[in-house]
């Protein structure tokens, strides 16, 4: 019953929305709203900008890529199944397939979701999806929801684009050049951050030579063990082994509704599982 | 009454010494080779002996002589020790030799002085192992040791005096012994297995004990507190079956020193390895479990015997900005170590060039192949 009520409440704001929604004509994407802020935490100019972002990119690939923020998750206990169930029952995704990607905000909790569908659960592979996160976490952790929807659709852009121009979806390849040629997966910019970490990680990856030349210098070491001196074998006079005890622990094997779909020998592919109302989700959680 | 031995050619009358590499006697004036034994039995014709009576202070206590002290001082022995004072039988130069000194060389005119009452009586060796490294080897095995180390300071290898290399042998306890030895250990295996609904791991837990006996033939401890238990143990191993009955002869033309460590003393050290030896065999005996853990080792030692043997060493001691550096070389099979400076500037700075260049190469990777 209780799920009933968040889905048509959840529909009532939807349309609502659909109605307000600043929806450019140049665009031919109709369905539910892309951009969808329940808290209303995104200004006037905010949505309309990401709405028009998400929507060009929907309409370019054939593969709707919506953001949600919620208040709560309305009882239930996942963001994932929360997540998957909005995603069908609001009639998101492209075509019959219903291909399309959500990242879903709930406030209460702090969590978020990715959910993919149809074709969006290969496009956007587990690799795929935990980069996404990566990009994101950083703004969402700092309160910018508007910049961390610009940077879910910059990247879902990318992505979307490394499948159309390669045919497969971008995943950690092993080959170098087809994971960095036409990889969309990056950004420019430079991070401060990311050069810090990587001149920390330089001083500690960089001592090792340097130990090992300065291991070079120090050549006096007392010797541990006589072993160099032992005549003849071990005499072994006693020897006797004991059973204690014995215990056991058992965990539930994991349900085997999830299934694992690789996209290409050598990638990670998707994790694949099938929310409640049926149909199969990829997705991937977290906190922030 | 102490007795001062030297040998001389019985071709020439020069001073001749113990050759590594003929391991034979040698006149390096005239090139005569003789065996050792030869030396010693033709030892009344060509040794001359430089008797010091001992009530004219042959063993003189230079710390109760305050003209002397400095002196003791400055070869870094401490208050009480005794000194011998002898008359080169060459030059006639006094010599002063502290109380481990058993060879050495007179430094005016570079004669072989072999002080007998230091190897002979209850002090004699019962084995040496002579010389096999020749001088020319550990000059080169020393300049090979300080090339291609690059936090080594420049100005180190250049300020080094490698010519000052001497050849000592120095005294060392040999323990054979066998080892009782008694470890306790605690096992598990682990055995896992599923059905429908669950994936069970089953954990069992067991206890051992081993006794066993262990047998070691002539494990080293130096026997002289002047040179540090690190660094013999660093050069080691000596072998043993190489070793021949000492006999002072071989002492010509090096460096000697008689023990001032104890077996008694020594014994600790030995006995700390050879439990750890011993804990670390019967480890093996302890099979088929997923994991073993040692709880205790112990061992005690019976049979014991010791030997007293004279090990050849080259050493070269050095001092560098106010520090000593010690290096040694095992005289039998070549082994050369010794802890060197590091260079601290230079060491900083690669580590920092060391970090930019790193630091880079990762941010490149991060940023193309993850889009940080």
């Amino acid at each position: 019953m209780n799920r009933i009520r968040t889905f048509s409440l959840a529909a009532v704001f939807v349309i609502i929305a659909v109605i307000f929604s600043v929806v450019p004509a140049a665009y031919a994407y109709s369905g539910p709203p892309l951009v969808y802020d329940e808290a209303a935490l995104l200004s006037a100019d905010e949505q309309a900008e990401l709405s028009a972002a998400a929507e060009e990119l929907s309409d370019r690939y054939a593969c709707t890529v919506s953001a949600v923020i919620v208040n709560s998750l309305n009882g239930y206990k996942t963001v994932e199944s929360f997540t998957d169930d909005f995603y069908d029952s609001n009639d998101y995704g492209y075509g019959d397939t219903e291909d399309g990607i959500m990242f879903l905000i709930s406030l209460e909790g702090r969590d978020f979701h990715f959910s993919t569908a149809g074709e969006g659960q290969y496009i956007f592979t587990d690799y795929g999806l935990r980069k996404i996160r990566e990009n994101v976490l950083p703004d969402l952790k700092a309160g910018d929801y508007a910049g961390a929807f610009r940077k879910y659709l910059n990247t879902c852009g990318q992505f979307l684009e490394y499948q159309k121009m390669n045919g497969r979806p971008y995943d950690n390849y092993q080959d170098p050049n087809t994971s960095h040629s036409g990889n969309g997966a990056q950004s420019r910019g430079f991070s401060a951050g990311g050069a810090a970490a990587s001149l920390l990680a330089g001083l500690g990856l960089g001592g090792l030579p340097l130990r090992k030349q300065k291991k070079e210098l120090e050549t006096v070491r007392a010797k541990r063990d006589a072993a160099d001196y032992v005549s003849g074998g071990l005499k072994l006079t006693r020897s006797s082994d004991r059973f204690i005890n014995r215990n056991v622990v058992r965990v539930p094997v994991p349900r085997d509704n999830d299934s694992h779909r690789d996209g290409f020998s050598g990638g990670g592919g998707s994790t694949i599982h099938v929310s409640s109302s049926g149909s199969s989700h990829g997705g991937l959680s977290g906190k922030f | 009454m102490a007795k001062m031995v030297q040998y001389k050619c019985p071709h020439c009358g020069a001073r001749v010494e113990f050759d590594s590499s003929l391991q034979n006697m040698k006149c390096p004036y005239c090139d005569s080779v003789f065996t050792v034994e030869e030396a010693s039995s033709a030892a009344a014709q060509f040794t001359e002996c430089a008797e010091v009576d001992s009530s004219a202070a042959s063993e003189v206590d230079l710390s109760e002589d305050p003209h002397a002290q400095g002196t003791g001082r400055t070869w870094g022995s401490g208050d009480g020790a005794n000194f011998a004072l002898y008359t080169c039988s060459s030059c006639g130069a006094e010599l002063i030799a502290d109380e481990t000194t058993a060879a050495t060389k007179c430094p005016y005119c570079d004669n072989v002085v072999i002080l007998q009452g230091r190897v002979s009586g209850e002090l004699k060796p019962d084995l040496v192992i002579p010389f096999k490294v020749s001088r020319a080897q550990a000059v080169q095995a020393l300049s090979d040791h300080l090339k291609g180390k690059k936090l080594l300071p420049k100005v180190f290898t250049a300020e080094n005096h490698v010519e000052e290399i001497k050849g000592v042998y120095v005294p060392f306890w040999l323990f054979n012994t066998t080892s009782d030895g008694r470890a306790e250990y605690t096992m598990t295996n682990v055995r896992t297995w599923s059905d429908r609904n669950y994936n069970y791991t089953e954990t069992s837990h067991f206890e051992a004990e081993r006794r066993g006996e262990l047998d070691f033939r002539d494990v080293p401890v130096d026997a002289l507190k002047g040179i540090s238990n690190d660094l013999t143990e660093s050069i080691e191993t000596f072998d043993t079956s190489e070793a021949v009955p000492f006999r002072e002869e071989y002492l010509a033309g090096f460096y000697a020193n008689r023990y001032d460590v104890t077996a008694d003393e020594a014994i600790k050290r030995a006995s700390e390895r050879i439990i750890q030896s011993t804990a670390e065999e019967i480890d093996g005996t302890v099979r088929g479990y997923s994991t073993v853990s040692r709880v205790s080792a112990d061992a005690r030692l019976r049979n014991t015997d010791v030997r007293y043997a004279l090990f050849p060493v080259w050493v070269l001691s050095t001092t560098w900005r106010d520090k000593t550096y010690l290096f040694a070389m095992n005289g039998q099979s070549g082994k050369f170590v010794g802890n060197l400076p590091i260079d601290n500037r230079r060491y900083n700075l690669l580590r920092g060039a060391y970090a930019v260049g790193f630091g880079a190469a990762i941010y490149a990777l991060l940023h193309f192949f993850l889009g940080v």
